[in-house]
């Protein structure tokens, strides 16, 4: 018989893992924040990170699927540059935080800021410009080592009366405080190690599905009216990649963990915490 | 350059799949690790006594007549009069920094006119954004003639995701004149019929116990508790009947205790146990106090040990010792707050502090718990 405790760490720690993602817009071993936008007519469905479809011209908009219910969001995606050695792309979007606000301002379980909160009609906008090249210098997702750097900009605009609390919590504290301070700066890169490990068919379907890829993401938060305060995000993730017969359909379930650093209102803090994630991708035509 | 460095150790360094494995167990043990993601865990481990000292130590004197000013207050973390939500009396959550500053002046300012040589506390944070993140436990060293203390932790977590919590590290807490040493924290069982969510960033209750040696050769263990309050099963009592075996043991050893704190519990022969008049419109949550099925929890204390406050004084005028209303606009309704010791007080020194007749500063806007003192001999 499985013990009600563990049963609960289990649900709390998948809950936190969703809630996780959800608030730091994880990222996608392939497409998100690189300046790749996909190709028309391409999808990626996030479980919990944004999906994507391209629509053509270098363009993709994208959005959180989940996160719509209570933040409605939209983005969209230009690709400028599509070169031998570097890519660039630009990211603009909008969010509506209000309801998920008001939906966490509460009493009981859930409540991650006091009841009878006054919270505001907030708009958020970000504008992220993004860079990807690669060690060997055509640009391709498959390449062994690829580079992502970025950098955005997000403002929030509220109209009404504003009695929120800073959420005191290192994976949410950088992004929720922009309410307080409207100006959020992140600086970040990521690095891709694609099919390490010795280039061999492998016919062990375990060998196989572990001999994939590495992400390592690191991105550093300024607060625009807070300038000492730094905190980094290091992310890692391991892409469980299964592929359809004709490379049409992909499958990715995602682990790793993101390790938080910082000064916080409560001082300094270093913490870790698990994330799962499972996107589905479709192609046009096989590109591997 | 970077790249080739990368691209070398790729190529030459990674050539087996074992790394591969290895970074997959590093990544699992990560998750495992962090499979306590609000740190709400709290051991009876060295780790989990917070050990205080003030900044700049008061002089002190061996305790003259031999007799010692023992104090007891559950100070309600800096909260002063606030309508918190549990109470029947607000809604509020987290304080603001004025507030915090203004009630833990008012609390130290009153404990320096009392003066003890000994302080036991309940609710006392360290570190909590209720109550600003201030170190509640450092400032009150700072501000009296207290020079050390310890404390234990009995709400700690790194994000209590209710009510708006937020950050918490409440707890008890001893203060002493002199050196504080073998301080340790025991758990007591936590609350059985709570959903599997709630109890899980509840509170986890415990006593502390540590020692102290105002003259050479002569030890004196102290005891705090804090005990559960809204707990609607035996827990309370269980609770109740550990901390009891801990006063029965140091008893057996010979060593002389004063053991004290919150009990949340009433002394045999209280003439009220329910229906009190500032438990009106309570949150389901926090359903008001009845001790009906409790009236005899505390009875074992008062046979065995000596009381600050004898049985036959308080069943005299139980109103006169009542320690505790959750309505500031009315007056303290039960006791709830007690001090025993196998050693000897001065008789009739116990007394609550129930307003300004004895240090000239009325308490009831202090805290929702009256202080409570008196004279241990030596």
């Amino acid at each position: 018989m499985i013990n009600r405790n563990n049963t609960y760490r289990l649900v709390l720690l998948i809950a936190t893992t969703i809630f996780c993602d959800l608030t730091v817009n994880g990222q996608h071993p392939w497409a998100g924040k690189t300046a790749y936008a996909l190709r028309g007519r391409e999808k990626q469905i996030g479980l919990f990170q944004r999906s994507r479809l391209g629509i053509g011209s270098g363009f993709e908009i994208n959005t959180n699927i989940l996160a719509n219910v209570v933040n409605p969001n939209v983005g969209i995606k230009k690709q400028w540059k599509c070169g031998p050695k570097l890519s660039i792309a630009s990211q603009h979007s909008i969010s509506y935080p209000t309801p998920l606000l008001k939906t966490i301002s509460r009493r009981g379980p859930g409540g991650l800021i006091p009841f009878k909160t006054e919270v505001p009609r907030f708009f958020n906008f970000k504008t992220e410009l993004l860079f990807s090249h690669n060690a060997k210098g055509e640009f391709n997702l498959n390449e062994r080592i690829v580079f992502h750097e970025r950098i955005s900009v997000t403002y929030s605009k509220g109209f009404g009366n504003n009695t929120m609390v800073t959420i005191d919590y290192p994976i949410l504290y950088p992004e929720t405080s922009i309410y307080h301070n409207n100006v959020l700066f992140d600086v970040g890169g990521s690095l891709i190690i694609n099919k390490w490990g010795p280039k061999r068919k492998e016919n062990n379907l375990i060998k196989r599905v572990l001999n994939r890829s590495l992400r390592f993401d690191l991105d550093v938060y300024f607060l625009a009216q807070n300038h000492s305060n730094v905190f980094l995000h290091q992310k890692t993730f391991y892409p469980i990649h299964i592929k359809s017969t004709e490379n049409r359909h992909n499958l990715y379930f995602n682990i790793g963990y993101l390790a938080t650093f910082g000064n916080y209102p409560f001082g300094k803090d270093i913490s870790i915490f698990p994330m799962v994630d499972l996107v589905w991708s479709k192609r046009r035509d096989a590109m591997h | 350059m970077k790249l080739t460095i990368v691209d070398f150790l790729l190529t030459h360094t990674i050539k087996s799949t074992k790394i591969t494995y290895l970074i997959i167990v590093l990544l699992l043990s990560t998750i495992g690790f962090s499979c306590n993601p609000f740190h709400v865990k709290i051991d009876n481990t060295k780790y989990e006594i917070y050990e205080y000292q003030a900044t700049e130590l008061k002089s002190t004197n061996i305790p003259t007549n031999s007799e010692l000013n023992i104090m007891n207050w559950n100070i309600r973390f800096g909260g002063g009069r606030i309508g918190f939500y549990w109470d029947c009396y607000g809604d509020r959550t987290l304080m603001n920094q004025e507030e915090v500053n203004d009630n833990m002046k008012k609390v130290v300012d009153y404990i320096k006119l009392v003066n003890p040589d000994i302080l036991y506390i309940q609710e006392i944070d360290i570190n909590s954004k209720r109550s600003v993140y201030m170190d509640q436990m450092q400032y009150l060293l700072d501000e009296t003639n207290l020079n050390y203390g310890v404390y234990a932790p009995n709400w700690k977590a790194d994000f209590v995701p209710s009510d708006g919590h937020g950050r918490m590290n409440t707890g008890i807490a001893i203060f002493s004149k002199w050196p504080i040493s073998d301080a340790k924290r025991i758990a007591l069982p936590l609350i059985e019929d709570q959903a599997a969510a709630t109890r899980y960033f509840y509170l986890r209750r415990c006593y502390l116990q540590c020692t102290i040696e105002p003259q050479d050769g002569k030890e004196l263990d102290l005891l705090n508790i804090h005990a559960s309050a809204w707990a609607q099963d035996d827990t309370k009592q269980q609770q109740l009947n550990i901390f009891k075996e801990a006063f029965d043991s140091l008893s057996n050893e010979g060593r002389t205790f004063i053991g004290g704190g919150d009990f949340n519990n009433i002394p045999p022969g209280s003439t009220t146990l329910t229906d009190f008049d500032d438990n009106k419109n309570c949150d389901p949550d926090f359903p008001p106090d009845d001790f009906t099925e409790q009236i005899g929890w505390m009875t074992e204390y008062y046979e065995d040990y000596l009381p600050a406050v004898k049985l036959d004084d308080y069943q005299a005028n139980n109103a006169s010792y009542y320690t505790y209303t959750s309505d500031q606009n009315g007056y303290w309704n039960r006791k709830l707050d007690h001090l025993f010791t196998n050693g000897e007080f001065v008789d009739k020194s116990g007394v609550v502090h129930q307003d300004s007749s004895i240090t000239g500063v009325p308490t009831m806007p202090l805290s929702d718990h009256a202080p409570m003192t008196v004279i241990f001999k030596y």
